[in-house]
């Protein structure tokens, strides 16, 4: 018997008033035959997660009392990764020590343990599987954990909707110092594909250009008052002009005057992809741009795309991988709170609390 | 013969001109002559006189003694009377429409050179002795019925006839509508059209729109009513899926028809008669997977010529087959005395109007 525990709620609100720690008994001596039980190694806290709690997230899991719980309940998280520690007769797919994800949003990650079915997970290399392949590098805890969104947000956006000639075509996005942004760079300059960031003007930008530039592979950065600026435009069309192709997508994350300009940026036939709105404001579009120019601006958000994709999903996965073991990627560095064992839930609500000063993740 | 013309000084419909050509009594060989049978008065054809396009489209010699002019016109149908015999396919009496408004269309005659190789010039629209298409069907073809049947098409591929798709639309009193309107419910798709209230013959207009097949028809202020959305435009579309919204407004009357949309559907705009810009929600785009397009008959049009030809004999078919029909507009004939005047009483009017040619 294993004593699990999860971090649950029963009603929507803000997590420090809802969430509760939910202690329930794992049989692992008598796993079903198509299940497997997997221990947590981490899990992060997502701005998704949060608003899932709030109730104010369009997907959502149901509340049920299968763990047991008084009241029908959900466990929190979407993102994390997982050891398989039992596995039924049945199962073939996942051997004892395998590293694994969430093959669908809303598992429920914030827990010690959990019982599935075993499609319900997804494996990954864990380190020894990596260094028999003679990897150079393995999956480090930190990106198995946050492998499912951010990363997938970037290369789904890259290469799902629009043929970009390596070498030739640009890729323009804003918010290019988050999390997505960052991959967006990093994933561009793999692809061979040119890409133009933009970033909010600050005292240190030079310091911020010379990262995005050097750490994560952007060929050209400007201030938010650059991208607006329509005489700036002539320089941009230099740019591509030496390339000898044209800017065909465009990464949406803010709205307002800084998404009108880049929608601005795309050529003929341009598509905009709108996957996150930080700044609240709406997306503005000129009506030239989209009658003359033949421009699209479509919405982005992953968990629709790959819901009833698994097969896109595992495909995505792998290449990331890939690329961790590779050492073409790397991940900004989430601040690691190790459960100690005592209040689950209480660690969670702490995390939820610092999620404002740089992604939270736990590891247990 | 008789042209409406104008100049560059030209600011207003005030200094259109009546210019007399002569045409030649036989053609060359790589001549058609024309005959007009009607043609419609645009508003963009008063935009054009205006001058608010910024240029002027090419001017065109009536004759050979006459000074190049501009004609004013964009749309009309014509009889051919004389086929130069370099020229194959054409023959007296058939029916043809100019593939560019060039050549201005508020004239009695025009004669058409025609470019070896060079870009086809008319569009035939019915054989000499064939029925079936009246002369207002043929004098509005060319801009407003395959923009509708373009934006009914092009977006959606997979309209299902259960009755249960929607479109809705702005500016739901425009002739493009009225068509849009038609081909919707030729695929038992309904339609939602927005219109300007406040009018002294509002019930009237409402009653022509459903006539020609819209499902519902509301106001603009109806429509940015979020109460109104929320709880009467809810009991409207009863469940059904708003999968297509035709803008051609922007600014917030754009917004109300995005915000009116179901999962996965996509906003159109042809058009920014309020010279707003597009505008919506971030997050609803983003997680109803909404996509906004434009759309431009021109662009699309120098892109794959053959997409307007198929259009053009689709729309045709449905006016043969008495599925199709022009939308209420003024109808004058010119039998002598003075075209400019004639073309004046529908510009003053403020209505829509189409011209026939009696005399010819």
């Amino acid at each position: 018997m294993i004593t699990a525990q999860a971090v649950a709620y029963s009603k929507y609100g803000e997590p420090k008033d809802v969430l509760f720690t939910h202690k329930y008994e794992i049989d692992d001596d008598n796993v079903p035959s198509d299940s497997i039980v997997v221990k947590t190694l981490g899990s992060p806290v997502n701005p998704s997660d949060i608003n899932q709690v709030q109730g104010v997230y369009p997907s959502r899991p149901e509340l049920t009392k299968e763990l047991g719980t008084s009241e029908p309940a959900a466990v929190g998280g979407n993102e994390g990764l997982f050891e398989v520690i039992k596995v039924g007769s049945g199962v073939s797919q996942f051997k004892v020590g395998d590293w694994c994800v969430p093959t669908s949003v809303n598992f429920g990650t914030w827990r010690t343990h959990a019982l599935c079915a075993s499609e319900k997970m997804t494996k990954l290399n864990n380190p020894t599987q990596s260094k028999n392949a003679g990897k150079k590098h393995s999956l480090t805890v930190d990106q198995g954990a946050t492998i499912s969104v951010n990363p997938l947000t970037a290369l789904l956006m890259l290469t799902h909707y629009v043929k970009l000639q390596p070498g030739k075509d640009w890729v323009v996005q804003n918010g290019a110092n988050s999390a997505v942004g960052k991959f967006v760079s990093q994933i561009a300059k793999i692809l061979g594909i040119n890409l133009i960031g933009v970033v909010r003007d600050r005292d240190n930008l030079q310091a911020l250009v010379d990262e995005l530039q050097q750490e994560y592979g952007a060929d050209k950065v400007i201030t938010e008052e650059q991208n607006e600026l329509r005489d700036f435009s002539n320089e941009v069309k230099s740019w591509v002009k030496e390339t000898g192709g044209d800017v065909k997508l465009a990464l949406n994350c803010v709205g307002g005057k800084n998404a009108t300009a880049l929608a601005r940026k795309l050529g003929q036939d341009g598509l905009m992809l709108t996957y996150g709105g930080m700044s609240f404001q709406p997306v503005i579009i000129p009506t030239a741009v989209h009658i003359f120019k033949n421009v699209t601006s479509s919405g982005f958000w992953v968990t629709a795309l790959l819901k009833n994709d698994p097969e896109l999903k595992k495909r995505s996965l792998d290449q990331i991988v890939e690329w961790y073991e590779n050492g073409q990627l790397k991940v900004a560095k989430s601040n690691e709170v190790k459960f100690d064992g005592s209040d689950l839930a209480k660690v969670y609500t702490d995390a939820v609390a610092n999620s404002k000063q740089g992604k939270q993740l736990i590891v247990y | 013969m008789s042209a409406i013309t104008y100049g560059d000084h030209t600011k207003d419909v005030e200094d259109l001109e009546v210019t007399k050509f002569t045409v030649p009594s036989a053609v060359e060989l790589n001549q058609i002559l024309l005959k007009t049978l009607a043609t419609p008065i645009n508003p963009s054809d008063l935009l054009l006189i205006r001058g608010v396009y910024g240029a002027f489209p090419p001017k065109v010699k009536l004759s050979e003694t006459d000074p190049v002019v501009h004609v004013a016109g964009n749309e009309g149908v014509f009889e051919v009377t004389k086929v130069g015999k370099n020229i194959k396919g054409y023959s007296e009496g058939d029916w043809v429409i100019l593939t560019s408004g060039r050549l201005g269309t508020w004239r009695t005659h025009v004669l058409v050179d025609y470019p070896e190789g060079g870009p086809e010039p008319l569009f035939k629209v019915k054989s000499a002795g064939e029925g079936g298409l009246k002369k207002i069907e043929g004098a509005t073809l060319s801009v407003n019925p395959p923009t509708a049947y373009q934006l009914v098409h092009n977006y959606v591929k997979d309209w299902n006839s259960d009755g249960k798709d929607w479109i809705v639309q702005n500016a739901g009193g425009s002739h493009v509508a009225q068509f849009l309107t038609q081909f919707a419910r030729l695929l038992n798709v309904n339609v939602l059209s927005v219109i300007r209230g406040g009018k002294p013959n509002h019930d009237e207009i409402v009653s022509e729109l459903k006539l020609l097949g819209a499902t519902a028809v509301i106001t603009e202020e109806q429509a940015q009513s979020e109460q109104f959305r929320n709880n009467e435009l809810k009991s409207i579309f009863n469940g059904g899926n708003v999968r297509l919204a035709i803008n051609c407004l922007g600014g917030a009357l754009a917004t109300a028809l995005f915000l009116m949309l179901s999962p996965d559907g996509a906003m159109v705009t042809y058009g920014a008669l309020t010279n707003d810009p597009i505008t919506y929600p971030l997050r609803w785009q983003q997680y109803n997977n909404l996509t906004t397009h434009g759309y431009f008959l021109t662009g699309n049009t120098k892109r794959n010529p053959q997409l307007k030809i198929d259009t053009l004999n689709a729309v045709i078919k449905l006016y043969k087959l008495g599925k199709l029909q022009v939308p209420p507009a003024t109808l004058l004939e010119f039998k002598d005395g003075n075209l400019l005047d004639l073309y004046l009483q529908v510009i003053k009017s403020g209505k829509k109007g189409i011209v026939k040619y009696e005399s010819n």
